[in-house]
């Protein structure tokens, strides 16, 4: 909603919004396009509302024809001029016409409005007509798509719907975009997948050209995600058809929040103490970041105590805020003339601590527009351990809300499901989203055979449309590779894409990686292998996070043998998943949520195999000269990820031989 | 005397027949063959009309034929072949060759940081990464002998005894390669006995 609220049409909008609530549906409510920002109009007593599936409606509620008349003339004059802008005109064509089925201006309003019926009079058919109307709506909220994907035809398979959906903002994305800020920093968090880092970029662009004058630093964690960036800014502003060019370093800056000593621009911090004259550290086992940042914050202060402070940057952006703390924060707080904006994950790794963080962020992103809920629930269930007797990890129910969940709480049982998103809504209802299949015999015969199926059943589907993550550690996974590039080149003449060795995704080649290489990529199938399911947190960390690189299917493939560690507690919780779209877990007990705390914050402390097996050494008392051996048979055997109960009965267990020679 | 051959698919031959120009290249042909070596698998219903073929007798050196061109180098690694025709391949400093580090030379080979600076000791290892694993055997790999020979049929660049029709072409560096002209075409028996060091000499008559 960016429309202002007045007497007059107060009732309507809230009356709107209740039905939008009440439906789950996506209503827009706006005065002017919020495309580029710089359309307004005389006329102040107008409405224009969208909604998917439906005819955009212009509502006149002064009662002045006239005046509305050109209201509505150039609010199409304004989105015909912006449709040619982002190469629009071609798909959806003028509005001559085609305000003559998708609009709709001769609605009045009254106070005893009947909503249903409202839509039910603007409600569309024909497919090729709702897709224009999506497009129009991406247009007017400025949730621009490239038109070259989602073309003009009306897609049949699975796939194409997909891969062709219009993405448009949702309410929480189109408020943060476009509502003025009432306060200085504000934070926005999300799961992985839910489009932060996207959102920071449209309004880094709105900022930047709606503001001649602004000084911008977008300040990374590391080097490698600012070099990324660095990179797609400017692509994104050719994307969104920005006629100014980019003042790298003078009025722009992308960096990591560092720097170095040599070079002013190289970094948030490093440029605020060469803009204030103050002195600048580098690291050092004595300086962390925090500290350097709390020096430099007291710098300024001292240095302005009788004020004529300038300021550094009129706005800052940070993305990945949770790998920073609030010093950092303070400053940029401090140095920005108007506001800070902070991007963080909620809930990177499974694994972490405190994932709902005492301070409430103003934009929380529930939604993750990657992936399927379903897939993201069994993926959440199989990471944490919640279908298995000993639950690996437990949230609280605020915990659950914040990643999006909603939590009905029974006898004792969490009732969690999730909202269905719109990238999927055209696809059927019981489509699979997830499945688990078990190897009969040879892992390369099942691998293939699921490309066969998703070729038979998608004939559209490209090469680097597919995914294959090998989950497991040891060597032959590399093996599996081998054998599969060649079957798949014989067999569907697809080049192979080893990520491990290219480090990139390549076009027109089917990706197969082991699972480092595939942080922040996504694919419509991926399938996901494993040789068993075991109970090291950076393996669940990654099960969870490789199903959920999919938007369309995950398939999870492991041995159909006991050994796997699939249980029927995970089949029957994928099953339920599927047929009533919610995970109902039993919550543990007071005993069984203490022990996995402890075993939790055992967890955190990251040991190496070396710290562990030293630990237990002494704990058992072992003699030093047996050190090296049980080393060398622990790396052997690949224990690198046991837990320290394992360990301990590993260690014992082969002490005994050891002694015995 | 080992013979092990391979056949060497269509959508290989860009593995096994670019040109090798250099110490890199001449890496990257040795653990790809190695891979090929390793994988034993069952012969595909797809033609091929390239192959590769390695002989170890006193000398260890592999072959690759395709059409009216042949070429052979130094296969530096101990080969073991079991009952069954599994193939276990050792570098000489006793590190056994699988598909991980296999991959992990491809890595290094295909690096950007490292094409620009062909350095092992500024190569810079990401924690996250599997290239570890092969800066070893890379390393021992570019301190061997490439020892390349080519058989050539050129009908195209023919100029009298300067580019004869049928030579082999010896070394790859543009500073040291030769050329040996040949009265005629050689077969791939010919080709194998004159680099085998158990088998009669060839002479050359000037």
């Amino acid at each position: 909603m960016q429309a202002d609220k007045n007497p007059s049409n107060a009732e309507f909008l809230k009356k709107l919004q209740d039905y939008a609530e009440s439906k789950k549906s996506l209503i827009y409510v706006l005065s002017s396009l919020l495309t580029d920002q710089k359309y307004s109009y005389k006329y102040a007593q107008a409405l224009i509302v969208l909604s998917p599936k439906n005819k955009i409606a212009i509502i006149d509620y002064g009662n002045k024809p006239a005046e509305f008349n050109d209201y509505v003339e150039d609010v199409l004059e304004d989105i015909g001029s912006v449709s040619d802008k982002y190469l629009y005109r071609d798909v959806v064509g003028r509005p001559r016409q085609w305000k003559k089925t998708l609009l709709e201006t001769e609605i009045t309003i009254s106070d005893d409005i009947n909503i249903e019926a409202l839509f039910n009079g603007l409600s569309l058919k024909d497919e090729s007509e709702k897709k224009k109307l999506d497009l129009l709506i991406s247009l007017f909220i400025g949730s621009i798509n490239d038109i070259d994907r989602v073309k003009e035809e009306v897609s049949i398979t699975a796939l194409d719907k997909v891969k062709q959906k219009i993405q448009l903002f949702d309410g929480d994305q189109t408020r943060f975009v476009y509502q003025k800020p009432d306060k200085k920093i504000i934070t926005i968090q999300g799961l992985s997948g839910t489009g932060k880092t996207e959102l920071l970029l449209h309004k880094l662009k709105d900022l930047y050209i709606s503001d001649n004058s602004s000084s911008i630093f977008f300040a990374c964690h590391n080097k490698i995600l600012a070099d990324s960036l660095r990179k797609r800014i400017p692509s994104f502003f050719n994307f969104m058809k920005v006629e100014q060019q980019i003042e790298w370093e003078k009025r722009f800056w992308c960096a990591h929040a560092w720097g170095f000593g040599k070079f002013p621009n190289s970094g948030a911090y490093r440029y605020m103490c060469a803009f204030y004259q103050i002195p600048f550290y580098s690291w050092s086992p004595q300086m962390t970041f925090s500290r350097a940042c709390t020096l430099a914050l007291e710098d300024i202060k001292a240095k302005y105590k009788e004020g004529g402070m300038k300021h550094a940057f009129t706005y800052m952006f940070i993305d990945e805020s949770q790998d920073f703390d609030e010093n950092f924060f303070a400053l940029c707080e401090l140095v920005t003339e108007k506001n800070v904006y902070v991007a963080g994950d909620i809930f990177q790794n499974i694994f972490d601590a405190n994932i709902s963080s005492s301070i409430k962020p103003d934009f929380l992103l529930g939604k993750c527009y990657r992936t399927d809920p379903k897939t993201l629930m069994f993926a959440h269930g199989l990471g944490m351990g919640l279908f298995e007797k000993n639950k690996l990890r437990w949230l609280e129910e605020k915990e659950w809300k914040d990643c999006g969940y909603s939590v009905h709480i029974e006898d004792k049982k969490f009732y969690l499901s999730r909202e269905p998103l719109r990238r999927f809504e055209d696809l059927d209802d019981n489509f699979e989203s997830i499945r688990i299949v078990e190897i009969k015999e040879k892992y390369r015969e099942t691998i293939i055979s699921l490309i066969e199926e998703i070729v038979k059943d998608n004939p559209t589907v490209l090469p680097d449309d597919i995914g294959i993550i090998l989950l497991d550690n040891d060597n032959s996974i590399y093996q599996l590779a081998d054998i599969l590039e060649i079957q798949i080149q014989q067999k569907f003449g697809w080049t192979v894409n080893k990520a491990y060795e290219t480090k990139e995704r390549l076009p027109n080649a089917i990706l197969i990686s082991n699972r480092n290489n595939v942080k922040g990529l996504e694919f419509p199938f991926v399938i996901c292998v494993t040789k068993g399911i075991n109970n090291g947190s950076s393996y669940r960390n990654s099960l969870y996070t490789m199903l959920t690189r999919s938007f369309i299917k995950s398939f999870f493939v492991l041995p159909a043998t006991v050994k796997s560690g699939l249980t029927e507690g995970m089949k029957t919780g994928l099953k339920q998943i599927i047929d009533r779209n919610q995970m109902i877990i039993e919550e543990p007990s007071e005993t069984e949520i203490k022990k996995i705390r402890t075993r939790f914050e055992y967890r955190l402390k990251t040991q190496s195999q070396y710290e562990l097996m030293m630990e237990i050494f002494k704990e058992l008392k072992v003699d030093k000269r047996h050190h090296e051996k049980l080393f060398q048979v622990a790396q052997q055997l690949d224990m690198g990820e046991s837990d320290s109960e394992t360990m301990r009965h590993f260690v014992k267990d082969n002490l005994k031989y050891i002694k015995e020679k | 005397m080992k013979i092990v051959s391979r056949d060497i698919f269509v959508f290989q031959e860009k593995d096994f027949f670019s040109p090798i120009r250099d110490k890199v290249d001449y890496a990257r042909l040795l653990v790809l063959t190695a891979r090929k070596l390793i994988l034993n698998i069952e012969p595909a219903s797809i033609t091929a009309t390239c192959s590769l073929k390695l002989i170890v007798d006193k000398m260890s050196r592999v072959f690759f034929y395709q059409e009216d061109k042949y070429f052979s180098v130094a296969f530096p690694f101990t080969t073991i072949v079991d009952r069954r025709g599994n193939i276990t391949l050792t570098s000489y400093a006793g590190k056994r060759i699988d598909s991980k580090n296999i991959s992990a030379v491809i890595a290094i080979l295909d690096n950007v940081q490292f094409r620009l600076n062909p350095s092992l000791i500024d190569f810079y290892i990401d924690p996250n990464g599997i290239e570890s694993d092969g800066l070893f055997l890379l390393e021992e790999i570019f301190q061997f002998e490439p020892s390349y020979i080519r058989f050539d049929l050129d009908p195209v660049l023919q100029n009298g005894k300067l580019h004869p029709l049928n030579h082999l072409d010896i070394n790859y560096s543009q500073y040291s390669t030769y050329k040996l002209g040949l009265k005629e075409t050689i077969t791939k028996k010919y080709f194998e006995n004159l680099q085998n060091i158990n088998t009669e000499c060839s002479f050359v008559i000037d």
